[in-house]
């Protein structure tokens, strides 16, 4: 049975908000009513009722959308599908269901656990499965499998009619193909509530990866020296990550400022066949960096950062390389973190660094002006399978070209410093996509030769303020377009929207 | 010679009577002649004279996205340019009851980037005539391409038909008239016969209903209207009490409430047509009559002192029409008793003094002054091309 939370309830205060503390703004900008739904049946009842209400309905799966998409919704009802999340097999199609308000941690326990198959999702344990699968998804295995969104093969969704009558649907490539692949990845609140997502084939779990850390100092890092980490790090991904046999590593750049000391890189590693019997492709790819003598571990007293890979390195074995079941390596400590404020952004690069990017990044991070402001780019391997042909087309998923995908973070505590910090986040992303190495039109946006927009996941309002916003997301081979006519066919009446969503 | 004495006088038109074919109309324009316009700088129209000085405020479309908003002091006809202050896109434009203060739907579909339609409050100078932008308040997010607005009789809230986003919102208006964020937010569902114009819910006019504190808005997409009333334990929360399903494939999308509050005309501009209402209290409205027209409503207002109502119509040519309803009020019928051709094929508003009618066209303000007993047009007519893009209407009492 629906739960119905309402202004007054002892839990609306702690349920109003999600995993980003900055949204609701205000107690005037919270929605009305939080509607926890622990079934398809009673997510319907609860879309009707606040349909005939009036209410706009936001969506919420694990809450850590990062924008106010979804708390940020005044006089409103959130849906809440986190009671929602069930993994389970169809017993007539074979097709495995996921829920969408399965958490990643748990869809990964539970395919493993019943069938030895995973999906090549997120790495953050509490993420929901709704939105990440929505917006395209993507994690450490997706190099080697490609997007959680391109081993979709069916979903169950309800859709609004212009009537106001809540339809719901199952579509696949034969029917509502239009709508099935809008909802391979252009990002939730948009088209209508997912209730699961169907996959007739899952790739195998593997058995067992290595892991490893790069630390580098920061204390006597000069720009130059920086300069080269970062290309060599790019250069790997532009020219022999391409190659099939290193799909199964993903490693991670995680630049964080000066003042906490190092950066580092997170790598994790198995083979095509999930094993780990031949790490020679880990070791070429660790063994670039070399020359930089990196450290493999860091001081007990040293701050970790807020990387997203559950690593723990081994000192005394080469390169610090620690060998563990994949299971282990994936959920062993769940992660994720609790409720912050904080702020995100994104690129995807189709190229390596140019040393004025690098140049650029350098400067910020180890400017005084920001040590305090507690950004962090993250920096992740990307293509592999991402990139084989034909995706582009069938799923809503524009950026097939990329090797490298950048998350800009900020976290912070006080709703005070927010302002500040925007600022600064702000600035710093758009000093670094700004310059000769960037499309004279389209300055301060990570656009061009060398680049491939942003993630709809990492949704960053700031971007609304450049009228090509959508080709940032979507691209501009029509995929915006398409996603226009599939909300005009589905969401008449716009019942579904967010200050990014698919516009007309 | 008065424009008056070569109308043809049509006969009585009753609610759902037979309609005039299109040649016949046209028949009987040609017989009625039309109004002629006399561009004159300012300080036009010499005859009729209005009972008090009154500030008509004029939203205005410039080109190129950007608007205005001006004021002139009309008074026996004469229109007098006084102020002006830039805006957006105001297509609406709404006086308060008490206070000199206009508001102006910005029929907009970005605020700071985010998809939302906005409203303008404009302080008004009783004296002067100049104006100051007061706030400029966004409505709730999709809430697009606001048409129209109306303020409570209270004075404590402003009723936005959002027609883009498919919403209502209710603003709160405070002591001052200065509105907040939305106190209600209504987003509505619905779709009409004619695809893709009525593809969905598009609010278009809103009215309040001075006597019972309730809103009335017709929906274009959705061939409705929509009754809204405050909630008993909110106030500034506003719920649809009543839905009144049109004509399907009608299209309302103008209102205009007579004084009295218990008849109302609206006007549908897919299947052209006025239907009128009687108001049943405490939410219900009963239809009384519906007229067929010959063609797309364009505007439409009532007489403020009799039982007169004004509409424009408007033809491809680049004429429109100006009929003139006489009211039966016992029979809640209207009978046409005048017609006039305007030189304008792109009227948008229309607003009635005591001695002219105001209308908003591209060329800039038309003043059609009235007969004093009659109210029907007289020959003299005159232009203001100082508010050229003229799209809104509203009235202020100068001092």
């Amino acid at each position: 049975m629906t739960v119905a939370v309402n202004r007054g309830d002892p839990r609306f205060d702690t349920l109003k908000s999600g995993h980003n503390l900055r949204f609701p703004a205000s107690d005037q900008e919270a929605a009305d009513r939080i509607l926890l739904c622990a079934s398809a049946d009673e997510t319907a009842d609860a879309l009707r009722r606040v349909i005939a209400a009036g209410m706009r309905p936001t969506v919420r799966s694990g809450g850590h959308c990062y924008e106010g998409f979804v708390s940020s919704n005044p006089q409103g009802a959130i849906i809440d599908l986190s009671l929602y999340k069930t993994v389970t097999r169809d017993g007539e199609t074979g097709s495995y269901c996921v829920a969408p308000g399965a958490v990643l941690g748990d869809v990964y326990l539970s395919l493993y656990k019943r069938w030895n198959l995973t999906l090549p999702a997120g790495s953050c344990f509490m993420v929901g499965a709704g939105g990440h699968i929505s917006g395209g998804g993507y994690g450490l295995l997706s190099r080697l499998y490609g997007l959680t969104a391109d081993w979709i093969t069916g979903v169950d969704i309800l859709t609004v009619d212009a009537d106001g009558t809540v339809v719901a649907r199952r579509v696949d490539k034969d029917q509502d193909p239009d709508l099935f692949r809008a909802c391979r990845g252009a990002g939730g609140g948009n088209f209508g509530i997912i209730t699961s997502f169907r996959f007739e084939k899952l790739p195998v779990a593997p058995r067992e990866v290595v892991n490893a850390s790069l630390f580098f100092p920061w204390k006597d890092m000069t720009e130059e020296q920086f300069t080269r980490i970062l290309m060599k790090f790019g250069d790997y991904w532009e020219g022999r990550g391409k190659d099939p046999d290193t799909w199964g590593l993903f490693s991670l750049l995680e630049v964080t400022p000066k003042v906490t000391g190092h950066f580092g890189i997170h790598s994790q590693f198995c083979q095509p066949d999930g094993t780990v019997n031949d790490v020679s492709v880990f070791n070429e790819f660790l063994s670039r960096f070399d020359v930089f003598q990196p450290m493999t571990t860091l001081p007990a007293t040293a701050p970790l950062g807020p990387h997203r890979l559950n690593l723990r390195t081994q000192g005394g074995s080469p390169r610090g390389i620690i060998k563990r079941p994949w299971l282990d390596a994936t959920v062993g400590d769940g992660g994720g973190g609790g409720p912050t404020r904080a702020k995100y952004k994104s690129a995807y690069m189709k190229k390596t660094f140019t040393p004025a990017e690098a140049s650029t990044i350098y400067k910020l991070y180890t400017s005084p002006a920001n040590e305090g402001r507690g950004s962090v780019i993250s920096i992740d391997s990307y293509g592999g399978a991402v990139n084989r042909p034909g995706l582009v087309r069938d799923t809503a998923v524009a950026q097939r070209s990329s090797i490298m995908k950048l998350q800009w973070q900020c976290y912070w505590r006080n709703a005070d410093e927010d302002s500040e910090h925007l600022r600064a986040m702000d600035e710093i992303y758009t000093a670094v996509y700004t310059g000769s190495h960037v499309d004279a039109h389209h300055q301060g946006t990570p656009w061009g030769d060398r680049y491939e927009g942003c993630y709809m996941n990492y949704a960053d309002c700031d971007m609304l303020r450049y009228s090509y916003w959508p080709e940032l997301y979507y691209g501009r081979d029509g995929l915006y377009p398409f996603l226009q006519q599939v909300k005009r066919r589905y969401d008449p009446n716009n019942i579904f929207h967010s200050s990014m969503s698919v516009q007309e | 010679m008065r424009l008056r004495d070569r109308l043809r006088t049509s006969g009585a038109v009753r609610g759902f009577g037979a309609p005039p074919t299109r040649r016949t109309f046209l028949a009987m324009l040609g017989s009625a002649g039309a109004v002629r316009l006399v561009p004159q700088p300012h300080g036009l129209v010499p005859s009729g004279a209005e009972a008090r000085p009154t500030l008509l405020c004029v939203g205005a479309l410039t080109g190129g996205g950007s608007g205005a908003i001006h004021t002139l002091a009309v008074q026996g006809g004469r229109c007098e340019p006084l102020g002006s202050i830039p805006s957006e896109q105001p297509l609406a434009l709404a006086s308060h009851p008490a206070r000199p203060i206009i508001y102006a739907a910005n029929s907009v579909n970005r605020y700071r980037h985010e998809p939302r339609g906005t409203v303008e409050a404009v302080l008004v100078d009783q004296r002067t005539g100049q104006l100051e932008r007061v706030a400029c308040q966004p409505l709730s997010l999709s809430a697009t391409y606001p048409r129209s607005l109306a303020v409570s009789p209270d004075g404590r809230s402003l009723l936005v038909a959002a027609f883009g986003g498919g919403a209502y919102n209710i603003l709160p208006l405070d002591e001052s008239g200065v509105p907040g964020a939305p106190s209600a937010i209504l987003k509505q569902v619905g779709r009409g016969a004619h695809f893709p114009d009525q593809g969905s819910a598009h609010p278009a006019s809103v009215v309040f209903v001075r006597q019972h504190l309730m809103g009335i808005a017709a929906d274009f997409g959705a061939d409705r209207l929509d009754l809204l009333s405050p909630d008993p334990n909110a106030p500034r929360k506003f719920t649809i009490v009543n839905r009144i399903a049109c004509r399907p494939g009608s299209g309302p999308c103008a209102l205009a409430l007579h004084r009295e509050g218990g008849l109302l005309v609206a006007a549908q501009r897919l299947r052209p047509a006025l239907t009128i209402f009687r108001l049943v209290p405490p939410a219900h409205l009963e239809q009384s009559g519906e007229i067929p027209l010959p063609s797309t409503p364009a505007a439409i207002t009532w007489c403020p002192q009799q039982e007169i109502l004004y509409t424009v119509l408007t033809e491809r040519s680049c004429l429109s029409h100006l009929h003139v309803w006489q009211l039966d009020p016992a029979a809640g019928t209207l009978r046409r008793i005048a017609e006039a051709a305007l030189p304008a094929a792109d009227i948008r508003a229309i607003h009635a003094g005591p001695a002219a009618l105001y209308l908003a066209s591209e060329r800039g303000l038309i003043t059609v002054n009235l007969d004093h007993t009659s109210r029907t047009p007289l020959l003299t007519t005159g232009l203001s091309a100082a508010v050229r893009g003229a799209v809104s209407l509203a009235a202020v009492t100068r001092a």
